[in-house]
């Protein structure tokens, strides 16, 4: 079920893009705009929820809510879940791009792993896999698996002369690229806010780069390259849309609390 | 919150074991090689079968009915893989017989065909070698999925054993790198490994990788690769005897080369070739094209050549011609080259069937008695019994005599 719905179609999807280009680094490329294009609904619609959740947190009412319930998280969540069905916003769904990238992720490692078949049996099946009309592909098998300095079908390190080991340019590249991707698509919060979806940003704003970067560094580099061309293309999709938070990447001041009613505080936020 | 950041955790932790899962070896299909002890006064001569399984090279003697691990004899690393056949050397006029292993972490290795002892090992292959060697007077031959062909240079050292004196690589990066030193011999980590890939340059591209077992007439090996090229090497200089032909499609057969100086090859994209060995010319009326991929060399007998692919179909064709004179769809998927018993050319499926084409080219599905899985690996035949080697069935290898009956009661204990 899954080789025939994710696994086939993805492994000829690549060596169809390979036919036209001739390298695997460039279909991989392709591929994943392709992909990014496809699912531009989701994207579009996770830009609209979190701009949705955003304008909440100006809403009078909600911060009405978290101040009533700020020392019961449980009755805080039950308000706020109530509010988020009243006002026809779901929070989850800009999660939604996210968690559909997974099968996306592990498929396209997956179909890469097939189509650089480096022993007699990964090419065998690899050759089962492709659509009897594709039979042209076995006339371009193998794949050339060189791009730039990287070999698409084993972790990337780029060696200098001088060192004997190699640097991991392109996880460090997927560190960077995932930690500002998810950091300038977050709409600022209001000073001192700490509610739920801002600590979870927070969070994964901190692991989110570094396990990507780790799978960079441990698996082959056509998933690393996945990666950053994800990346990349979800800032240009974010610019586009109008949605970039450049000030997240900034150092943030000490900022005054807005005053409230009851008392005059000054707090503190980074 | 905590809640929240550890479900964020495990997922990332389902997704990496995942990845993970998906990039491991299952299985791969063994080659197997026979091997005759000439014996002495006092003991007869006697046939052994040796064969890879996975990570351990396997003896067996039929006569005695027994297989057991013969190498290694400490505990099997998951790191060395072993896919080609050995080969049996001797250049020693019967002593010192050497049997050669080479693995997918690209150590080479040879060791004693009496006690497994090593004589010597050749650690400087970046890549697999999925090719067994073939060995020309002292030098063994090596092609690698590294793009190079490595000529190892033996020579006996005063305990009678043999050790490697210089080794040669086809293609150099250019003249003065042509001639590696030795000093790879015991070289198997993996940070030197590294080093010197940094330092060399050198780079694997799968489109170089030799994965086909070269064929030889002495003087000059014709090697096929991955890149669909076809390269004619003289043992000697290491220069190309003349330029690498395109045949057009990834070639892993190994090619048969004829008496008359015909050299036969299939690709995976299901074209056999005849070429002219003295010119490297493609023969007129050739390429043939043929049902599916081509992974394995021809038989030839009578001036005809018998030939599976992965279509499941044996063809058989004129030699010369290349007309197609006959063919036989097995249903099922042949990957494995066929062998001549005398009465008849065998052949095995991925089906786990034994078919067989006598002398007037009548072809039978039933010569086997029994046996089952897939039947990938080249037949193997020792002048009195039939091997072959197994994949996903009961048993990693069936012994038959030469009427298609299964030799019973073999002793698999040792290996299990």
């Amino acid at each position: 079920m899954w080789d025939s719905l994710i696994i086939q179609p993805f492994v000829n999807f690549l060596l169809w893009i390979y036919s036209l280009v001739g390298n695997l680094g460039v279909a991989i490329i392709l591929f994943t705009i392709a992909s990014r294009i496809l699912l531009y609904p989701l994207t579009s619609r996770q830009i609209k929820s979190s701009q949705a959740l955003q304008d909440l947190q100006k809403d009078k009412k909600f911060i009405e809510i978290q101040e009533k319930y700020k020392n019961d998280k449980e009755k805080l969540g039950q308000e706020q879940a109530k509010y988020y069905q009243e006002k026809g916003v779901n929070p989850f769904a800009s999660c939604l791009p996210t968690l559909i990238q997974f099968p996306i992720i592990i498929g396209l490692y997956q179909a890469m792993q097939k189509t650089v078949a480096s022993t007699p049996i990964d090419l065998l099946k690899l050759i089962d896999y492709i659509y009897p009309s594709f039979s042209k592909a076995l006339s371009f098998i193998p794949l050339n698996t060189k791009f730039l300095w990287m070999d698409m079908g084993s972790p990337e390190r780029l060696f200098i002369f001088g060192l004997s080991f190699g640097i991991p340019v392109l996880a460090i590249l997927v560190v960077i690229t995932t930690y500002i991707s998810t950091k300038i698509i977050t709409p600022p919060t209001a000073p001192g806010q700490k509610d739920q979806t801002t600590m979870m940003n927070n969070t994964m704003n901190i692991y989110m780069p570094l396990l990507m970067g780790y799978f960079a560094f441990q698996y082959n580099s056509g998933l690393a390259l996945y990666f950053v061309t994800t990346n990349l293309i979800q800032i240009l999709q974010y610019m586009i849309a109008g949605k970039v938070y450049w000030s997240n990447l900034l150092p943030r001041k000490t900022v005054e609390e807005p005053k409230k009613n009851t008392s005059s505080k000054k707090n503190t936020r980074g | 919150m905590k809640k929240k950041q550890t479900s964020i955790i495990l997922i990332f932790l389902l997704l990496a074991v995942l990845l993970s899962g998906c990039s491991k070896v299952q299985y791969t299909w063994n080659g197997g090689t026979s091997y005759t002890d000439a014996g002495n006064d006092a003991n007869p001569a006697k046939n052994y079968f040796f064969f890879t399984n996975s990570t351990t090279i396997i003896k067996l003697d039929v006569e005695k009915k027994l297989a057991s691990v013969f190498y290694p004899k400490e505990k099997a690393s998951v790191a060395r893989q072993f896919f080609a056949a050995p080969e049996i050397v001797d250049i020693d006029n019967g002593k010192n017989i050497q049997l050669i292993l080479g693995d997918y972490s690209g150590l080479l290795e040879s060791i004693s065909v009496k006690d497994a002892s090593s004589y010597w090992k050749f650690a400087k292959a970046q890549g697999k070698y999925i090719a067994s060697t073939v060995t020309v007077g002292n030098t063994v031959i090596a092609a690698n999925t590294d793009g190079f062909i490595y000529f190892i240079n033996l020579e006996k050292s005063e305990n009678g054993s043999w050790a490697i004196s210089s080794v040669s690589s086809f293609p150099g990066k250019n003249a003065k790198d042509n001639t590696l030193d030795a000093s790879g011999v015991a070289n198997t980590d993996l940070a030197t490994f590294w080093a010197t890939k940094a330092k060399t340059g050198l780079d694997i591209n799968a489109l170089d990788a030799f994965w086909a077992t070269p064929a030889t007439d002495g003087t000059t090996i014709y090697v096929p690769n991955m890149g669909h090229k076809l390269y004619a090497i003289d043992i000697a200089t290491r220069a190309e005897k003349w330029p690498a032909v395109d045949l057009g499609g990834a070639l892993v057969a190994e090619p048969l080369l004829s008496e008359d100086g015909t050299l036969y090859v299939g690709s995976l994209d299901g074209n056999l070739y005849a070429i002219d060995t003295a010119t490297g010319s493609i023969l007129p009326s050739w390429p043939v094209k043929l049902s599916g991929g081509i992974w394995s060399k021809p038989v030839e007998r009578d001036g005809k050549l018998y030939i599976g692919d992965e279509s499941g179909k044996i063809t058989i064709l004129d030699a010369k011609s290349g007309e197609v004179i006959d063919s036989f769809a097995t249903n099922s998927v042949v990957l494995g080259s066929g062998v001549n018993i005398g009465d008849f050319i065998l052949f095995g499926t991925k089906s786990g069937k034994i078919i067989s084409i006598d002398k007037e080219d009548t072809f039978d599905e039933n010569w086997a008695n029994s046996g089952n899985g897939e039947y990938n690996s080249n037949l193997i035949f020792d002048g009195t019994n039939l091997l072959v080697l197994a994949q996903n069935g009961d048993q990693i290898f069936y012994v038959f005599d030469m009427e298609g009956k299964q030799v019973s009661g073999i002793d698999t204990s040792g290996i299990k």
